[in-house]
């Protein structure tokens, strides 16, 4: 392996997140450390209620643990305010959702191009780096389509395309492939590896299925909001 | 903030039928706002032309102690230089020279206290609504010294017919008792039994000999505009020429006809009323559909939020749905008002027919059966902006709830 590889993209120290107070708080992380390097393909499984959606909104900077330590490539993201977040999100995380969350009134393209065109990127930069990217994840001829125009499995792979279109450090992906069939899920993560392995995409991917377990090269395990095996 | 136009205009067509829903009660509410309002004030421009053009025009000049005690005693002298001069004046139609005086008028079947008006009968042919409806006889000319024209009650009462004598009975210029006979010409009937029954019009020259004013003096002179709109503006104008005569003033329509004035307030307070209620009605759906869109697109927001998008650019987005479904129905609204108000200002509008007899009469003016809707650029433009801006306003309620959404509740 080589140095970069090695590099820690992710690093959360004794995370612990509460919901709600007294009587009715919900420890949905107790405790949950963690590091994820560069290239990595992470599988992350566990019980509906383990806590894996919550760690992913730690990681992604969507909301802020109740204590403990969160890093993004080596920033310390706890303390930041909501515009820095929000720009460390934009610039350095790819969010794929269990529900795909395509922009209803962007056709497939400008989905894909939404993070480059909120980094201002020119259009036509815009267009030169995700029309190959369409291409290879085989959704050549559906550019200018419409969501609601798209299949399920479609519309996770403009998703997917959303999220790496930027070459982030990190994508985050929460159940991708809940919402489809088997052999569309299945074809969601050979899209996933094949992205890790032919761009060096780091993922951290929440899941269900077994069949993601089984192939992922790393998995680990969640359960009542700590990590129990790895 | 292309690119939320763009969004913008996509958003509001993905509910196509809310949005036409919207569109359309927007474009309802402007088009009845404007196809009142044009009337309204139609109406309210007839009457206050009528009365203007029948009584002493829209600036009327006399001694300033006429309003408080009329005499015949207190005139005008050189009316009619004074008149040819006010004529100079721009934005001024035509002036009317008038003696006023009240008197008795008596025939073998009585005797009746009258309202005597001495006119020029050319003017009056022209613009009075009385000589339109003359409904026996003829109305006055320039030559017809020592007759009159009576309205349809004063004939009935004095069973007078055109051709028939009667004798009118007044004070003069100095206080004395007179006389004089007179010949009936011609008889009106505007339907408004104050007039039928007491206005009597003689040529200006006839009542001058029966009050013996001295030569050239009226009791007033009344100035008519061709446009309403430039009363203000020009009465300070028609001041500046009395200047050098000191015991003369000059007042707007408002204090001559102050009948006619309070009718204009409630007439207007009372649709701008009902427009009040209409208008809160349409932007009532309009807050709904506005916030049903927002409260509906939690989730899309979100993932905006979510991506690294800003909360600026889908406030700006939102409001630009706003501005884009109300420019869709001033539009079609507008458009559809504007043609109302321009067919009916041109046409005309039976407003008798249309009620089935409504009041003929309004402060003692007696109303046109047609009225010209008013069709006035400005104020469509007003009413249309007003509308607009209204609803933008408005989208500052949606607008400032954009913000509020949970991204941490998009992962679950
Ligand atoms: N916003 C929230 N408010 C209260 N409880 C929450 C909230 N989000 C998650 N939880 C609770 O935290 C626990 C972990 O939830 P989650 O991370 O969604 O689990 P998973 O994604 O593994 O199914 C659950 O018990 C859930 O009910
Ligand atoms: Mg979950």
């Amino acid at each position: 392996m080589s140095e970069s590889q090695n590099r820690a993209i992710v690093e959360t120290r004794n995370v612990t997140k509460v919901f709600g107070k007294g009587d009715i708080a919900v420890h949905a992380l107790r405790g949950v450390s963690l590091t994820i390097s560069q290239g990595e393909f992470t599988a992350m499984a566990g019980p509906s209620g383990s806590g894996k959606s919550t760690l992913l909104n730690m990681i992604g900077c969507l909301d802020r643990p109740t204590s403990g330590e969160v890093f993004l490539e080596g920033v310390l993201t706890n303390k930041l305010s909501g515009t820095k977040l929000s720009e460390l999100r934009r610039d350095r995380i790819g969010f794929v959702f269990q529900s795909y969350n395509l922009v209803p009134v962007m056709t497939a393209i400008e989905n894909a191009e939404y993070i480059l065109m909120l980094q201002g990127k020119s259009a036509q930069e815009r267009r030169s780096r995700v029309r190959d990217l369409f291409q290879q994840i085989g959704l050549g001829g559906m550019e200018n389509r419409f969501p609601n125009q798209l299949s399920g499995g479609q519309q996770q792979r403009v998703a997917i395309a959303r999220a790496v279109a930027a070459e982030p450090a990190l994508v985050l992906a929460d159940e991708p492939t809940a919402n489809v069939d088997t052999d569309t899920g299945k074809a969601l993560m050979d899209l996933m590896y094949q992205l890790n392995e032919e761009r060096g995409v780091t993922f951290l991917v929440s899941t269900h299925d077994p069949t993601v377990m089984e192939r992922a090269k790393r998995l680990i395990r969640l359960r009542d909001g700590q990590i129990v095996n790895e | 903030m292309g690119q939320q136009f763009l969004l913008a205009w996509r958003s509001i067509w993905r509910q196509r039928r809310r949005t036409l829903i919207t569109v359309i009660s927007i474009a309802f509410g402007l088009f009845f706002v404007i196809a009142l309002t044009t009337l309204e004030e139609g109406v309210i421009r007839s009457v206050i032309n009528n009365g203007a053009e029948m009584q002493a025009g829209h600036i009327t000049i006399e001694h300033e102690e006429y309003r408080l005690a009329p005499s015949v005693s207190l005139v005008v002298p050189q009316a009619d230089e004074l008149a040819d001069e006010l004529e100079k004046l721009s934005s001024v139609e035509a002036t009317k020279i008038l003696i006023g005086g009240e008197g008795v008028a008596r025939s073998g079947a009585g005797a009746f206290g009258i309202v005597i008006a001495g006119v020029e009968p050319s003017i009056e042919r022209e613009r009075s609504p009385l000589a339109d409806k003359i409904v026996e006889g003829e109305y006055l000319d320039e030559t017809d010294a020592k007759r009159v024209v009576i309205g349809s009650v004063l004939a009935d009462r004095l069973n007078l017919k055109p051709g028939k004598k009667l004798v009118i009975a007044t004070n003069d210029f100095d206080g004395e008792l007179v006389e004089q006979l007179f010949r009936v010409k011609g008889i009106y009937r505007t339907g408004t039994d104050e007039i039928d029954g007491a206005l009597v019009h003689m040529q200006l020259a006839s009542a001058r000999d029966l009050f013996k004013l001295p030569s050239g003096s009226a009791t007033q002179i009344g100035v008519i505009l061709n446009d309403l709109g430039r009363v203000a503006s020009i009465l300070p104008q028609v001041e500046g020429r009395l200047a050098d005569q000191a015991a003369l003033s000059a007042h707007p329509w408002q204090t001559i006809m102050p009948g006619v004035a309070g009718y204009v307030v409630v007439e207007r307070s009372g649709y701008l009323i009902m427009e009040g209620f209409l208008i809160a009605l349409v932007l009532f759906t309009i807050l709904n559909t506005l916030l049903m869109s927002v409260t509906e697109r939690k989730k899309e927001f979100a993932t905006i939020l979510a991506l690294g998008g800003s909360k600026g650019a889908l406030r700006l987005q939102v409001f630009f749905e706003a501005a884009l479904i109300a420019l869709l129905g001033i539009l079609v609204g507008g458009l559809a008002g504007a043609y109302l108000a321009y067919y009916y200002s041109l046409e005309g509008i039976n407003l008798q027919e249309l009620s089935g007899g409504m009041d003929v009469d309004v402060a003692g003016v007696a109303l046109d059966t047609t009225i010209y809707t008013l069709f006035s650029v400005p104020l469509l433009l007003l009413l249309c902006g007003a509308m607009f801006i209204a609803t933008l306003i408005l989208s500052l309620v949606p607008v400032s709830r954009v913000g509020n959404v949970s991204i941490s509740t998009l992962l679950r």
